[in-house]
């Protein structure tokens, strides 16, 4: 769809943009020895920590990601929802306390504490980054998403605007802002978010009567490149109309009116829903994809299925790929470097403890309000059918010009926040583990923050390539991915460096290597890779599942175990 | 080998006490979260079933689950926390 950009939303949202940034800068300014860069200290209070943890964990992929999977697909987006917070449980009762205990800056530091080996250094950095990468590539979409119907943008605009910002952010100030622009946007996404749910439940739900909206409608792509709407060339009048809508009500009521959280979902699990489809046709004339309605019962979208298709059929590869992802977004979480950094800016392990326990109860609850914005997103007859990432906005939008703008600067300021956090753990790995630790630069305290701006420049232009060429994606299943790598490389060594004595050195690195190449040469391999990036049909992938935490984090366990067990001996020596 | 304090060893009967607690609640979150995705991956067809006010099990146990995780992580911070904690 053709979004013209609205100067009350522009006015509203540079407004909004700049006071987060500045606030920050101003919290910031005196964050530049290296403990204050990439550990701000030490000294940040735990509430704002707790905050600033849920800051840096709502990403696009949560806010717009999970959005718009339950608002295309029901039910199975909040699966996600479920899973990630699920991973928090992890953190806080196993990780949190003895990862403060043993690091300084970094995720290495904790893992190479009982050795000293440049070898960790080495292959945890570069884990790091790879996990860092693959986390900034979502953000980067959810960014460019997010900017084309605001400003009027082309979705690469938007890519490189929070690219170029975030990067600016982190050279100029380091983990004091990156934790204060983390604590601002955390806060309001939950408080607005919150807001446009009691909104959502005042105005209940409602039939769509215009029977022209069930059209099916046809977006073309000519071999020029050129855009036509059912034959004709799109233009702002012209253009594919906006989706998703209830076509009968429990009663053959109009409207309900005011509902609450529980009724609203009663009535929708008896309501009938229309949701859209969409097929795919090349010809001469160019590539056509047509949209077409299919009514369902709410009852149907409100169990999962929707998403993950093998749960509906029952194929034994489609549960696997579900409970390969639960299990990786249950253990990624606690093996996400930008995440486990945090515990390096509490003063001790009380405050350790305690702020991830506000960042649960932050997490949590929004999770809650996510699952209504979804379904309302999915019932307002709001949605762009080309697009699942706009839900939230596009939401917003269905009630006023002013919410949507705050909306989409939230979410602007969720994508600058995690992404900040994102490259500063990216920075601290390179200048810390890779320059100083592994190839044993000198680096004086100076010098150490010079290092890391310079990689924060080249993650930031890493990211906004990235950005750009993977916008096709649904950002929330981009996120699974980087839960997959991070569980399957990080996690293994970190628990067993933490509670098994027999670990050596010989066996993290092991683990470490064969958790992220096995995770990652699985993903490059799988069914949806060659579907979305290949461009080939997925039946002829060499995996039978397509997200691959179940085989390769007992692959990341095992290995370490084996490796441990037969280097015993030279670790004694 | 390298034999710098595992975790698990050399605490304080105190820290000792919380460590077990946390396991405790981080195993019947992990009961729970298993007992939801088996029933997901089992029984799909009772997750239709509507107990309560209307609303689904699905439903349900998913909000069950994060209310859940909040409530163990606020017993664990009351419970948990010792005088050794706020040393850095």
């Amino acid at each position: 769809m053709l979004h013209e950009a609205s100067v009350t939303a522009v006015i509203i949202f540079a407004a909004f943009v700049a006071s987060v940034v500045g606030f920050s800068f101003w919290l910031g300014r005196r964050g530049q020895s290296a403990t204050g860069y990439y550990a701000a200290h030490g000294q940040v209070p735990w509430f704002v920590n707790g905050i600033a943890f849920a800051g840096d964990y709502l990403s696009a992929a949560s806010f717009l990601g999970i959005c718009g999977l339950i608002a295309f697909n029901g039910y199975d987006g909040f699966l996600y929802s479920i899973g990630f917070l699920a991973g928090w449980i992890v953190a806080l009762f196993v990780i949190a306390e003895p990862i403060k205990s043993l690091g300084k800056f970094t995720f290495a530091d904790a893992l190479d504490a009982r050795f000293n080996s440049r070898g960790i250094k080495l292959v945890v950095a570069i884990s790091t980054l790879v996990v860092s990468i693959f986390y900034l590539i979502p953000q980067m979409v959810g960014a460019g998403d997010l900017i084309t119907p605001l400003l009027g943008l082309p979705h690469a605009w938007g890519v490189i605007l929070v690219g170029a910002t975030v990067t600016w952010i982190v050279v100029t100030a380091g983990m004091v802002s990156t934790t204060w622009v983390q604590f601002i946007k955390g806060s309001l996404l939950v408080v607005v978010c919150g807001v446009l749910v009691v909104m959502i439940l005042g105005r209940g739900l409602a039939v769509n009567t215009e029977q022209a909206d069930l059209a099916e409608q046809v977006r073309t792509v000519t071999p020029d490149g050129d855009v036509l709407i059912d034959g004709q060339p799109q233009t702002a009048d012209h253009d594919l109309r906006p989706v998703g809508s209830i076509s009968e009500l429990p009663g053959g009521k109009a409207r309900t009116g005011p509902l609450g959280p529980l009724s609203y979902l009663a009535t929708l699990e008896d309501a009938k829903v229309v949701t859209w489809s969409k097929r795919v046709e090349t010809d001469e004339a160019g590539t056509h994809t047509t949209y077409y309605p299919v009514e369902r019962r709410g009852g149907d979208l409100l169990v999962p299925g929707g998403y993950f298709k093998g749960l509906g059929d029952g194929t034994l590869a489609g549960k696997l790929n579900f409970a390969s992802l639960m299990l990786a977004l249950f253990c990624g979480t606690a093996s996400l470097p930008h995440i486990l950094i945090r515990y390096y800016t509490v003063k001790d392990k009380a405050s350790a403890r305690k702020s991830t326990v506000v960042g649960i109860a932050a997490i949590g609850g929004f999770y809650v309000l996510t699952l209504y914005l979804g379904l309302s997103a999915m019932t307002s007859n709001c949605l762009d059918p080309t697009t699942s990432n706009m839900a939230a906005p596009l939401l917003a939008k269905s009630f006023n010009e002013t919410l949507f703008a705050v909306i989409s600067a939230i979410a602007f300021t969720t994508v600058l926040g995690t992404v900040s956090g994102l490259i500063m753990a990216g920075s601290g790995a390179v200048a810390h583990d890779l320059l100083e630790n592994v190839c044993g630069w000198e680096l004086d305290d100076h010098e150490k923050v010079r290092c890391g701006k310079v990689a924060a420049v080249v993650l930031g232009l890493i990211a906004m390539v990235l950005g750009i060429l993977f916008r096709n994606f649904n950002v929330s299943f981009l996120v699974g991915w980087a839960f997959n790598i991070a569980a399957s490389a990080n996690l293994p060594a970190l628990v067993m460096v933490l509670f098994w004595p027999k670990t050596t050195k010989q066996g993290v690195i092991a683990a470490v290597t064969v958790g992220m190449v096995a995770s990652l040469g699985w993903i490059l391999l799988s069914a949806d890779t060659f579907e979305k990036v290949y461009g080939i049909a997925g039946e002829t992938s060499l995996v039978p599942f397509s997200q691959p935490g179940l085989v390769t984090i007992p692959l990341g366990f095992i290995t370490l175990v084996a490796v441990s067990l037969m280097t015993q001996r030279r670790a004694v020596a | 080998m390298d034999e710098m304090p595992v975790e698990s060893r050399q605490k304080p009967p105190a820290r000792q006490k919380v460590h077990r607690l946390g396991m405790v609640l981080f195993v019947a979150y992990v009961a729970m979260y298993v007992g939801f995705m088996g029933l997901v991956l089992a029984w799909p067809e009772a997750l239709s079933w509507r107990p309560v006010a209307g609303v689904n099990l699905a439903i349900l146990s998913g909000l069950g689950l994060i209310v859940a995780a909040i409530i163990l992580a606020v017993i664990f911070m009351l419970a948990g926390t010792t005088e050794d904690d706020h040393a850095a």
